[in-house]
């Protein structure tokens, strides 16, 4: 290990540590422009040099390694100098006047920070020889925009574009004085490939890239002096990046993301859903007080419906959803980055607001009236306890919510068990990950992925994917994977679509949809035929294995070509880099999971894995990534109907005797039957009469959705609780107004185990509770003590039942949070899991040989397209969010239909024409998208949105063993509209 | 030879013999004069000895540096355990410089001779020889000569690859160029990692420049001692030089000499001396990048690397221009300024804003609308360019500068004062 001086100061340092890094480690700063931690260095500003002893000229100390005995001088009379000509260069093309304030000026980024340190000066603006620097500006852009007047061309910006990102929209044009900032060859983002992710706003020292909402909402102030930052988890996706929001007025003004060297999922990034959907909880359709609908009167103490009866019982003026798809509507508005705002024709520039398009019509609140807290949680129970009473605790269910933290889910769990006595408990993994938790249990009795996401960067040589398209869906795990690929690893993508990851993969498997099992099984078939499969774990950590060797015997790659559309060698090439790794990790999402036969389509690929033993080495992780922020925590917690927390069975007695215990009420209560799952709840044959949800919008996520909607309007009792009126709530007895992300502290588990603290950041507005306490007045009510007044106090609880978790408290979570297990109060959580054994009765995998059998619907004459449905990248789930994020929804205002472009030719379609889209179940009307990410053959349409929702068209075939929707596989057929001549 | 004049008695003729005739263009009469034999020979021998060798007849890089070419060899690694390439720096864009083009006009077999010697010697795969995108004419010889080399398979496994610029000064500079090649924008890269460790696609890379690698083949037909003797002044020089004179004399065009060669009797003699009734004002040795000599010091200089430093100045690419007393010394270093204003890649500080700074403030000065302090602000500019930046471009634009007003301060004050009518509008 070299030892140095600097200024002065012996230290030792990494042999490969540069100058700055010593000195940083040794808590010493020296100015930096361009360097930024793990961005490539480029030492392009010349700020950073140092004098070193011996050393004719000042070297750059971002980029100078340390040798034994240098001694370094950060701010001698030479580097000094230097800087004060970097700075006073830097100001000759910057708008400085405000700097010549002398000591009362206050620096408003980290440039101007040096400035006053080292006291330059700036010339007045109008006395200059040089011109202001200039750069494309991305005129009228939602979220990014940019001031190149102050930018000083450090490219951080380029490089975490580049790197991070591993996108490339921004680079440096041209040459000499006239070099800027470019967006893309012609300024156009869009073009340009742009993910909105706002990498750049975040590495900027000046601001020249700037967020567009905070500015236009907030005074300079109320940004650089927030009141409070405080930690919280982003709302989304199941990779649960940190986030913190910075608050002004009571509001989010701005959320950043954490260091880039802290130690958070996230590494610092966010995706364009995190940083900049953060302003729904402001939307004006916010629900401030409970609603109850007209027609409950109370009457001697007792709430009666004195209301309409019949089919008119939850009417409203509004159009059902199916109607709403048969409506012709605008086609796709076009985008409005790219060009400038004033190029734009005068009706473009007009229907740029889309917002109030989505927003709730305010007719939906007719049929209800404003209610008290007391009211509205009273009618709640006095109608739960009554069907309970009259019909049994099986004729309740609740939908517990993904979108919830561990405490809310446990105690809604906890409230229909202990109170009401059922496990009808169930949420919104059931449409995402439930085949996966199904194939997984069956093999090695676990739920939850085998490893961590930074693996994939730091060890992992292969990456198999599949079904997955991670840069839209994940987009931080997206970026992610990418940087893994640029340094070196193999990246094989099994998709139908051409994704992004699938365009830049080494081997895409472009296989017919719902033909996995063929796929994977012909690859161990091949593997096997050429004997590299992985004997060693075969024998000593699986059973079972000769089963699948027969299984898969009748898939040759070549028999599997003709079933998967996949050319027979690239099925074998894939399968050989598969298997020789040496570290491979299989990564898979909905694509696979969401099919009728979706847990022998994961169990397929799971008997690929064991067959080689790539699980259970850092590098070789097994990871269904998750959906939902919170869709693996409210799993854990138990709110899925045949088990406890823990995944403990419900029908175990001594399970049973232990939370009825702890609970406080007596074991025959709790009710050993497991109980009924999303989709089968949502079916006449349920049983079904009165239903709580919490912040899930089924109408929308459930498949063939006139079926599902007429059957809500039959129940004897609704209750909803939410940030908004939703198309779900609209068919509500009582709607209860919870609290956002944002104004709520509790915890959240991400994809890969980690259990992490969102705290609050602001009040709730209007008479709005958060989520805990409704549940917990609500319990109270019901007559199960919940002797809870913090997320803490309820998490104390969780970890006395939760043997995995039972090191875990909230000031433990503080910073990175924790992977479970933590089984110790002093254990540091697990990083990957599996190394020696299984949690399997004698530790062993099991393979479960699979069959290959034909998606239920397939293309024929009358309805020759596949249609896939799935997520776009600025748009989460039922648009309840993201739809009312003003950014997020000018990006992405309209429904469409990805085709592709000869499809749309022989339709005689083009970009934005109307087309009616007609499955065996329904129709609807939507917009045209052409685009080549989707075979021909088949299309894509996202369901985020109402008013032509995929889900009327999807088949609600369930899979056998874990009751899921055929979501991504239904024929259908498309005809263009004729759109009347506009008057 | 000074094509398209005659030789002069006082050259030597060694890179130069054959400029001017078209014969030797061919790869038949490459042949014919003992092309192709050195490489034969070399491709027998051990890498190390064609090292030794070069090492031992003192030859120095001729793109600018001067740096010992030898040496620069024995820094790839011994034992290769990655791919190796060479890269040939023809990009000569530096101004008043034009004796790589010359070379590839008439000699390309002796380059690609050259250069695939270098590639066994440095045990590269794959030779890249760069090209500036002007040079039109050139290229097609090169081109032509390239292909007939390979139909003959003079080769062996080393493969040369033509590559063309796009017209940027900066990609001469050799990790600029690496990055062009590798398809990036050409900016210079920090050194280190050095070229021979990390170079073209990461992997270890020697650049030479064309003058220095068509003088290898020479080396080793006529032995390291035969070119050591070539030294008239200081035995660190030896070999000869391709000196491109250009400007105020009666003769401008090539000439080869040996290094230590009087500047003097070039100008006077081989060039036949200024224009009648001029008399010599300044002198630029080195192409644009050096500073300036004025005429005291000029008729003093001995031309090769010592010499040069000797009177504060460089020989650099061996670009002489020549200035005599009509030339306004103030334009032309305002139009050097400008030229690198607009050739610096613009990754540092100081050389993208000083060169165009210092341009605005030259020009503003030949406008007519200087001040005095402009001239500290200048030196004050020059001080903040020099020695601070990733490559030596800014330092190049700072060194005329510096210069200029030190040895012509009466010019710029004469502008100044209003003495001087304003040559251009402001
Ligand atoms: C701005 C700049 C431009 C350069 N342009 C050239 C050039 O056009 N041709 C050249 O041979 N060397 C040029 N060089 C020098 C090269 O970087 C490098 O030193 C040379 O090619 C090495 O070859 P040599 O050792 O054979 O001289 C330039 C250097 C700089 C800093
Ligand atoms: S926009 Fe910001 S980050 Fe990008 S180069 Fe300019 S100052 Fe640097
Ligand atoms: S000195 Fe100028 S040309 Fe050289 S790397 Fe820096 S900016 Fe580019
Ligand atoms: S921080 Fe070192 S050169 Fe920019």
């Amino acid at each position: 290990m070299p030892s140095l001086t600097i200024d002065g100061r012996a230290l030792t340092a990494g042999t490969d540590q540069t100058i700055l890094e010593a000195a940083r480690a040794a808590g010493l700063g020296i100015p930096t422009l361009c360097w930024y931690p793990k961005l490539p260095i480029v030492g392009n500003c010349r700020i950073c040099l140092v004098s070193v002893a011996g050393e004719p000229k000042l070297l750059p100390a971002c980029a100078t390694k340390v040798t034994d005995g240098m001694q370094v001088t950060t701010e001698s009379h030479a580097a000094v100098q230097n800087r004060r000509g970097v700075l006073s260069l830097l100001l000759e093309r910057y708008p400085a006047d405000h700097l010549r304030n002398g000591g009362r000026a206050e620096p408003r980024n980290e440039f101007e920070r040096y400035v006053m340190q080292y006291g330059v000066v700036p010339t007045p603006t109008w006395g200059r020889d040089l011109p202001l620097r200039t750069g494309d500006e991305r005129p009228g852009d939602p979220m990014i925009r940019h001031d190149m007047t102050t930018c000083i061309l450090c490219t951080r910006c380029v490089r975490a574009c580049e790197d991070i990102q591993v996108v490339g929209v921004l680079d440096v044009g041209f040459r000499g004085e006239h070099a800027e900032i470019v967006v893309g060859a012609d300024g156009d983002p869009e073009k340009a490939g742009c993910t909105w992710c706002g990498e750049c706003v975040r590495v900027c020292p000046t601001g020249a890239i700037f967020e567009v909402m905070p500015k236009e909402r907030f005074s300079p102030q109320q940004i650089r002096h927030p009141e409070r930052v405080v930690r919280s988890v982003c709302p989304y996706c199941g990779v649960g990046c940190q986030v913190d929001l910075h608050v002004a007025n009571n509001t989010v003004a701005r959320v950043t993301s954490p260091d880039i060297e802290a130690d958070t999922p996230n590494q610092g990034s966010t995706c364009v859903k995190g940083r900049f959907g953060y302003d729904f909880p402001q939307h004006r359709d916010r629900l401030t007080t409970p609603l109850i609908r007209r027609g409950w009167e109370k009457e001697g103490g007792c709430w009666a419906w004195k209301g309409r009866r019949g089919a008119e019982r939850r009417g409203g003026p509004w159009k059902s959803i199916e109607g709403e798809g048969q409506q012709t509507k605008p086609g796709t508005p076009p985008r409005v980055t790219g060009k400038k705002v004033r190029q734009l024709p005068l009706l473009e520039r007009i229907d740029m607001d889309i917002r109030d398009r989505v927003a709730t019509p305010s007719s939906w609140y007719e049929p209800f009236r404003e209610a008290t807290w007391d009211e509205a949680l009273e009618l709640v129970a006095q109608e739960l306890l009554r069907i309970k009473q009259q019909r049994g605790g099986d004729a309740l269910a609740c939908f517990s919510s993904a979108k919830c933290s561990n405490e809310e889910n446990y105690l809604m769990m906890r409230m229909f068990r202990g109170a009401l006595g059922t496990n009808n408990v169930d949420h919104c993994t059931r449409l995402c990950h439930s085949t996966s938790v199904a194939a997984m249990q069956r093999a090695i009795n676990t739920a939850a992925a085998s490893g961590s996401m930074r693996e994939i960067e730091e060890a992992c040589d292969v990456i198999f994917i599949a079904g997955a398209n991670t840069t839209e869906s994940h987009p931080v795990f997206g970026a992610l994977i990418k940087r893994a690929h640029e340094k070196g690893a193999t990246l094989i993508v099994a998709d139908p679509r051409r994704t992004e990851l699938a365009g830049r993969a080494d081997i895409h498997l472009q296989m017919q949809p719902g033909t996995d099992v063929a796929l994977y099984s012909a690859m161990l078939h091949h593997i096997l035929t050429q004997g590299l499969e992985n004997k060693e774990f075969i024998t000593t950590r699986t059973h079972g294995f000769e089963g699948v060797r027969e299984a898969v015997r009748a898939y040759d790659p070549d028999r599997a070509a003709k079933i998967t559309g996949v050319p027979a060698d690239t099925i074998r090439r894939a399968a050989e880099l598969y298997a020789t790794g040496p570290n491979t990790s299989t990564l898979w999402a909905m694509g696979l999971t969401q099919h009728a036969m979706g847990t022998d389509i994961v169990t397929s690929l799971l008997n690929l894995m064991f067959a080689c033993g790539m699980i259970g080495r850092w590098g070789a992780a097994m990871l269904p990534i998750r959906g939902q922020n919170n869709v693996q925590g409210a799993s854990d917690v138990g709110a899925i109907p045949f088990v406890y927390t823990d995944y403990q069975p419900v029908t175990d007695p001594e399970v049973r005797e232990r939370f009825a215990k702890t609970w406080g009420v007596s074991p025959e209560s709790l009710s050993l039957n497991k109980g009924l799952m999303v989709t089968e709840v949502v079916k006449p044959e349920s049983g079904i009469r009165g239903m709580y949800i919490m912040g899930e919008n089924p109408i929308i996520s459930d498949p063939d959705i006139a079926h599902a909607e007429h059957w809500f309007l039959q129940l004897e009792f609704l209750a909803v609780q939410d940030l908004f009126l939703t198309e779900t709530a609209r068919y509500a007895d009582v709607v209860l107004p919870g609290a956002s992300f944002a104004e709520k502290t509790g915890t959240f588990v991400n994809t890969e185990r980690r259990i992490q603290l969102a705290k609050k950041a602001v009040d709730s507005p209007g008479q709005v509770r958060g989520d805990l306490e409704i549940l917990i007045d609500l319990s109270n009510r019901l007559g199960l003590n919940a002797p809870f007044k913090t997320a803490d106090d309820v998490m104390r609880e969780i970890v006395r039942v939760t043997p995995s978790w039972a090191g875990v408290t909230h000031a433990r979570l503080e910073g990175a949070g924790l992977q479970y297990p933590v089984p110790t109060p002093d254990h540091p959580g697990t990083r990957f899991l599996f190394a020696d054994a299984f949690p399997t009765a004698d530790g062993k995998a099991t393979f479960v040989p699979v069959q290959y059998t034909d998606p239920v619907e397939l293309p024929d004459d009358a309805y020759p397209f596949v249609m896939n449905t799935g997520r776009q990248l600025y748009h989460w789930h039922t648009g309840t969010m993201t739809r009312r994020a003003t950014g997020l929804d000018a990006r992405e205002p309209t429904p469409i239909v990805e085709i592709h472009p000869a499809d749309a030719a022989r339709l005689g379609v083009a970009e934005g024409d109307l087309v009616r889209l007609t499955s065996r179940r329904n129709s609807m009307v939507t917009a045209v998208r052409v685009s080549d990410r989707v075979a021909r053959g088949q299309v894509f349409v996202p369901f985020h949105f109402r008013e032509a929702a995929a889900n009327l068209l999807t088949n609600p075939i369930l899979d056998p063993y874990a009751k899921m929707a055929e979501l991504k596989i239904c024929a259908v057929r498309i005809e263009p509209v004729r759109m009347p001549a506009a008057v | 030879m000074g094509f398209p004049h005659t030789p002069h008695p006082r050259e030597t003729l060694v890179l130069s013999k054959h400029f001017g005739d078209t014969d030797a263009r061919t790869y038949k009469g490459w042949v014919k004069r003992g092309g192709y034999e050195m490489l034969n020979q070399a491709l027998a021998m051990e890498p190390a000895a064609i090292i030794e060798e070069v090492k031992a007849s003192g030859l120095r890089g001729r793109g600018g540096a001067g740096f010992p070419t030898g040496l620069k060899w024995s820094f790839m690694p011994r034992e290769k355990k990655k791919p190796h390439y060479l890269c040939v720096n023809a990009d000569e864009s530096e101004p008043g410089t034009f004796k790589d083009r010359e070379i590839m006009r008439w000699t390309p077999h002796g380059l690609l001779e050259g250069t695939a010697i270098a590639a066994h010697a440095i045990q590269a795969d794959v030779t890249y020889i760069y090209i500036r995108g002007e040079f039109t004419e050139a290229w097609d010889i090169m081109e032509r000569a390239l292909a007939e080399a390979n139909a003959a398979g003079v080769f062996g496994k080393i493969k040369i690859y033509l590559h063309r610029g796009a017209g940027a000064y900066i990609c001469g500079e050799e990790t600029a160029m690496m990055n062009s090649i590798e398809g990036k924008r050409g900016n210079p890269r920090i050194k280190p990692p050095f070229p021979a460790a990390a170079g073209l696609f990461g992997m270890p890379t020697t650049i030479n420049n064309v003058e220095t690698l068509a003088a290898v083949p020479l080396i080793l037909e006529n032995g390291a001692a035969w070119y050591k003797g070539l030294c008239l002044s200081n035995p660190k020089s030896t070999g000869t030089k391709l000196l491109s004179v250009c400007g105020h004399v009666q003769k401008p065009g090539n000439y080869e000499v040996t290094m230590g060669f009087p500047l003097k009797d070039l100008l006077y003699d081989l060039c036949g001396g200024m224009r009648p009734g001029r008399t010599l004002k300044a002198v630029i040795p080195g192409g644009s990048s050096v500073p300036i000599l004025n005429r005291e010091e000029a008729e003093s200089t001995l031309l090769d690397y010592e010499g040069c430093v000797e009177k504060g100045t460089m020989l650099g690419s061996g670009g002489v221009i020549v200035f005599d007393d009509s030339a306004d010394l103030v334009y032309q270093i305002m139009r050097l300024a400008r030229f690198y204003a607009h050739e610096s890649c613009a990754q540092c500080t100081q050389c993208r804003e000083g060169t165009a700074w210092t341009t605005k403030i030259l020009e503003r000065i030949l406008a007519g609308q200087g001040k005095m302090a402009d001239l500290d602000l200048l030196l004050d500019l020059a001080d903040n360019m020099t020695g601070k930046t990733i490559c030596v471009l800014s330092d190049s634009c700072a060194a005329p500068v510096v210069s200029g007003i030190k040895k012509f301060r009466n010019e710029f004050e004469a502008y100044i004062t209003g003495n001087r009518k304003p040559v251009i509008a402001a």
